[in-house]
């Protein structure tokens, strides 16, 4: 499903089990003169999500007390998510929606691609037509619409 | 039926085995397995274990091996192809309920898999094959297939499969029919109507990862005993430190574009080889350039000094589009399907001389070399000669012809890029093309206005896969103005090379049983190049492993890339610092493509059998139960064809754990370990038989990664062993956590699950670990005297120190197995 923001801050609000997954790029690419992975903290900070770190993305988030984040192997994540029981502690349960944002569009496919019985969105700027939901195709600049009106929905 | 057989026995010190009950079907290779077992095992293992040998194995003769592993390392698959079109039955979309065969959508993609290891077996053992023709044509069967002086145990890829290691030429031929005849029987397993189980197409794609390494063995054998290529085990010990001399021209920079030059592409040698002999026997080995690109690049140096080693296969058109060759040969793989359209943008002429590779052009290989040479001046873009001495010597002549008549420099001027950049309409389309994220419309607005410095950039960065141009509406030329806007980042890719040194030897081998007690562990970085980033990712990652004192090793495209740093102190790069050894803190090339076989299976083989007199001979699940259990790790960084995924399986299969990155993503198949599932981790006394929770080591077989970073982090944990000494541990524990408090800002969250005992923390970390123990998981701790009174067993239990040793894991020196049938027990089926 192709989201707007509208929608994207309606499923982030709704769904009460859901896990941010924070990917290298998160941390050095810049979209709108801010960093993406701002973006990803906003959204924690505004949904109380945990956020999995992956690649890098940890060392520039572990400074900010206010978010639960966790260094994680992106390929460990979804190995968890397919035994019967949920014994990663930085969610008390399993995930129903995982928030995948910061990732090389190959590695986003691959990486939601393994996923069967969570749900799972992408909010890059390419569309994931392998994600549950995706935002759309998306210039750099449109990106930033979408991530800062999303934002300010969920607010 | 005929009279009875007689019996053939195998006679070690006083004990005698009936060999033809150690395999399967001992007919037509009695004598073989004889040999297998009088020259490779020591009488005290034969009367303790069950002798059993797998010559000229079936997958299915692994498959016990083959389906721990895969109990242990489930695969996970990415699945990208929900439609089976495999048969004629279908198509049958596997989401919506099994096939018309009954084929599910996991057992669907495990076929994929297979598929993919087939294909990249069928991608070597082609280049095996038509250089062996070559050979058997040129120099008989009975010629020679020397091993180097100092190389006692011969071609170990070989030797663990079918008992022996060739000498003669007649002989590769026989060990190459072997892997040729298994080809087929894979490839029938993972079509229509073939295996059904997830089980068995896995192990059969490790099976063709097995027999990759195999064929490899044999390239580089062939390429060291027929073409005199650099070859290590020819040397004394006290050479090998710094051989070959790291002082191969490499890198774009690197060309003499005043003289005419002949460009290679590919992972065949012969045409390079050939055209070399023509230049050599018409005194033109200075007035010409030659370079390759590739793997073909790699072997070049390996034999002709003045060779250049221009860039990896999978950034080809990086030099393609710089227009460094007057003449551009391509090979049989690992070539870009539109070379000749790539390579007439900068007016150069192409020969295609492989059977796999024909580019949709007539063989001309009949044909008087002066009439091809002919048509090509009159104006023929691109030729194909299969005959290697022909289109050698064709190469070396056009591209004197062609001096002269072509421009100096094909890089676009600064008004072009402007004029181009003004082009831009802020679609953004290469931005989501890009699978690097590299280049938008802000790249060339800011080009538009004259700023280069973000074009700049992406000189380096880019791998030149060209979707960016694919993708923009406008046919702007991307990658000539990344190209363009740094011609200085060109002129300075400019670098020694130490060449591929082939196979590692039986002294170093030797040297690091010894020293493997303390040292980190061993690790190969092998690979194509194909990663997005720029070019020194790879020197970055080696040089932070060798200055952790990991013993490493480098193979395939990517040995290159490790040149690309240097020191800024002494202005020397890798292979200009480090001795080119296989021992801590030591840094080997072994060669190109074929030489990725050679880095880790193959002293891991040879370490198990010096070290602990464990069999080589046709007993693939015996070395690979002794590798499973040290410490090697193979980092693939950059795969780009299916032949680096089966050479992935073929290190997994033989115990040794490998990341892939960031490419490796798209193997679309994973095996994984998962830390909390207790009940994986175990390993069987092989005394006693009795099986006990180990830690989860190693956590993974084939683990895909982002960054960089992630590879360091992750080889000191996947280097763990259930039984080192303490030294050993406490270095990774040290470069463990220091990597993950580094590059993450904290410890990781399981390194609990490793600690047995105070000694194995390292001094400066040895408080805070204890604390947390205590804090965090339960233990209970002397503070004052930096003791564990009780540790908590991950059961929950709380023990005492000397009991958690004995029920956590095993001591060092204890002989540990994953299989049953290596437990030792006294043997009474033996002759008296």
């Amino acid at each position: 499903m192709v989201l707007t923001p509208d929608e994207t801050s309606k499923l982030l609000k709704e769904e009460k089990k859901s896990l941010l997954v924070a990917g290298s790029i998160a941390g050095t690419l810049e979209v709108g003169g801010k960093k993406l992975l701002d973006y990803v903290v906003d959204v924690a900070k505004l949904t109380d999500t945990p956020i999995a770190a992956t690649g890098n993305t940890m060392f520039q988030l572990r400074k900010n007390k206010e978010i639960k984040a966790k260094k994680m192997m992106a390929a460990d994540l979804v190995n968890f998510l397919r035994v019967e029981k949920w014994e990663e502690p930085l969610t008390p349960e399993r995930p129903e929606l995982l928030v995948f944002i910061g990732y090389y569009p190959d590695i986003a496919r691959m990486l939601v691609s393994t996923i069967k019985d969570q749900k799972t969105m992408v909010l890059d700027n390419r569309y994931m037509e392998a994600a549950t939901y995706s935002s759309p195709d998306l210039t750099l600049a449109k990106w930033a619409e979408f991530l800062n009106e999303t934002i300010d929905k969920l607010k | 039926m005929g009279d009875e057989q007689k019996k053939v026995m195998a006679k070690v010190g006083s004990t005698e085995v009936d060999v033809s009950t150690t395999v399967r079907d001992v007919r037509g290779i009695e004598d073989l397995v004889k040999d297998s077992i009088e020259t490779a095992w020591a009488e005290n293992l034969l009367n303790q274990i069950k002798i059993w040998l797998t010559p000229y194995p079936h997958a299915t003769d692994i498959a016990e091996w083959d389906r721990m592993l895969l109990q242990k390392y489930p695969p996970l698959y990415t699945v990208t192809r929900k439609e089976c079109l495999d048969c004629f039955q279908g198509p049958c979309n596997l989401e919506k309920g099994k096939g018309a065969c009954g084929l599910d959508l996991e057992t669907f993609q495990a076929k994929l898999s297979l598929q993919s290891a087939c294909k990249g077996l069928a991608m070597h053992l082609s280049t095996c094959k038509e250089l062996l023709e070559h050979c058997l044509k040129e120099f008989g069967e009975d010629k020679e297939v020397k091993w180097g002086k100092t190389l006692v145990y011969g071609m170990m890829n070989v030797s663990i499969l079918i008992t022996k290691s060739p000498t003669t030429l007649g002989e590769v031929r026989e060990a190459l029919s072997y892997a040729e005849g298994q080809l087929p029987e894979l490839l029938a397993a993972g079509g229509s109507g073939g295996e059904g189980k997830v089980v068995d197409l896995e192990a059969k794609a490790f099976h063709a990862g097995s027999i990759i390494l195999f064929v490899m063995d044999l390239t580089e054998w062939l390429k060291f005993s027929q073409f005199d290529f650099t070859w290590a085990p020819d040397k004394e010990l006290m050479e090998i430190p710094n051989y070959p001399e790291p002082i191969s021209d490499s890198g774009l920079g690197s060309v003499d574009t005043s003289k005419p030059v002949v460009v290679f592409i590919g992972n065949d040698f012969l045409p390079a080889w050939m055209s070399i002999q023509y230049m050599k026997e018409n005194g033109l080995e200075d007035k010409i350039e030659v370079a390759g690109i590739g793997s073909v690049g790699h072997d070049m140096i390996r034999f002709h000094e003045q060779a250049r080693l221009l860039i990896s296969a999978t950034r080809a058109n990086k030099a393609l589009r710089l227009g460094l060759g007057d003449v551009v040969m391509i090979g049989d793989s690992c070539c870009r399907v539109d070379a000749i359209e790539e390579a007439g943008k900068t007016d150069a002429k192409v020969i295609a001389t492989s059977f796999n590779n024909s580019y949709g052009l007539d063989d001309r290989a009949p044909d008087p070399v002066d009439e091809i040479l002919s048509d090509l001046e009159k104006g023929a873009r691109a030729v194909m000669i299969s005959d290697p001495k022909k289109a050698g010597e064709v190469a070396v002549r056009l591209a004197q012809k062609m001096k002269g008549k072509r421009k100096d420099s094909y890089l676009l001027t600064a008004d072009e890029i402007k004029e181009y950049a003004a082009k831009c309409t802020d679609c953004d389309a290469c931005y989501r093309a890009c699978p690097a994220n590299l280049v938008s419309c802000e790249t060339l607005k800011a080009a538009k206005e004259g700023d280069l410095t973000k074009l700049a950039d992406i000189c380096d960065q880019s791998s030149y896969c060209g979707k960016c141009e694919d993708a923009c509406p406008e046919d702007i030329p991307l990658m000539s103005m990344f190209l363009a806007a740094n011609p200085q980042a060109i002129e300075e890719d400019n670098f020694k090379m130490r060449a591929g040194r082939g196979a590692i030897t039986s002294n170093e081998v030797r040297d690091i049983a010894i020293t493997m007690f303390s040292m980190p562990s061993a690790v190969s970085i092998i690979g194509c190049g194909n990663y997005p980033g720029a070019g020194n990712q790879v020197a970055e990652l080696a040089k932070e492993l060798v200055e952790c004192n990991y013993s490493v090793v480098v193979s395939g495209c990517i040995a290159q890339d490790v040149a690309r740093f240097k020191y800024p102190k002494t202005g020397k790069n890798l292979y200009e610092t480090y001795p080119a050894l296989y021992n801590p803190r030591c840094l080997s090339n072994c060669g190109g493509c074929s030489a990725q076989a050679l880095g880790a299976t193959a002293p891991f083989y040879k370490l198990g059998y010096i070290a602990f007199r464990n069999p080589y001979k046709s007993t693939f699940a015996q070395e690979a139960d002794f590798i499973f259990r040290f410490a090697a790790t193979i980092v693939m960084w950059g795969p780009a064809t299916d032949l680096a995924y089966s050479v992935a399986a073929g290190h997994a299969r033989a115990g040794i754990p490998v990341i892939v990155g960031p490419n490796g993503w798209k193997f679309k198949r994973y095996m994984l370990g998962n830390k909390y599932n207790r009940d994986n981790w175990w390993m069987i006394h092989g005394n006693t038989g009795e099986k006990k929770e180990v830690e989860p080591i190693p956590e993974h077989l084939i683990m895909p990664v982002e960054t960089i970073e992630e590879v360091l982090a992750i080889v000191p944990k996947l280097s763990f062993t259930t039984q080192e000494m303490d030294t050993a541990r406490q270095n990774k524990f040290d470069l463990w956590l220091n990597t993950c408090k580094k590059k993450f800002g904290e410890w990781p969250d399981d390194w609990q699950n490793y600690v047995k005992k105070e000694i194995e923390m390292p001094m400066t970390k040895k408080a805070k670990m204890l604390k947390l123990l205590e804090a965090d998981h339960g233990w209970e701790i002397d503070k004052k005297r930096g003791r564990i009174v009780k540790a908590k067993h991950r059961d929950g239990r709380m023990l005492e120190p000397g009991d958690y040793v004995d029920q956590y894991g095993f001591k060092a020196g204890q002989y540990i197995t994953c299989l049953q049938r290596f437990v030792y027990g006294v043997r009474k089926d033996r002759a008296d």
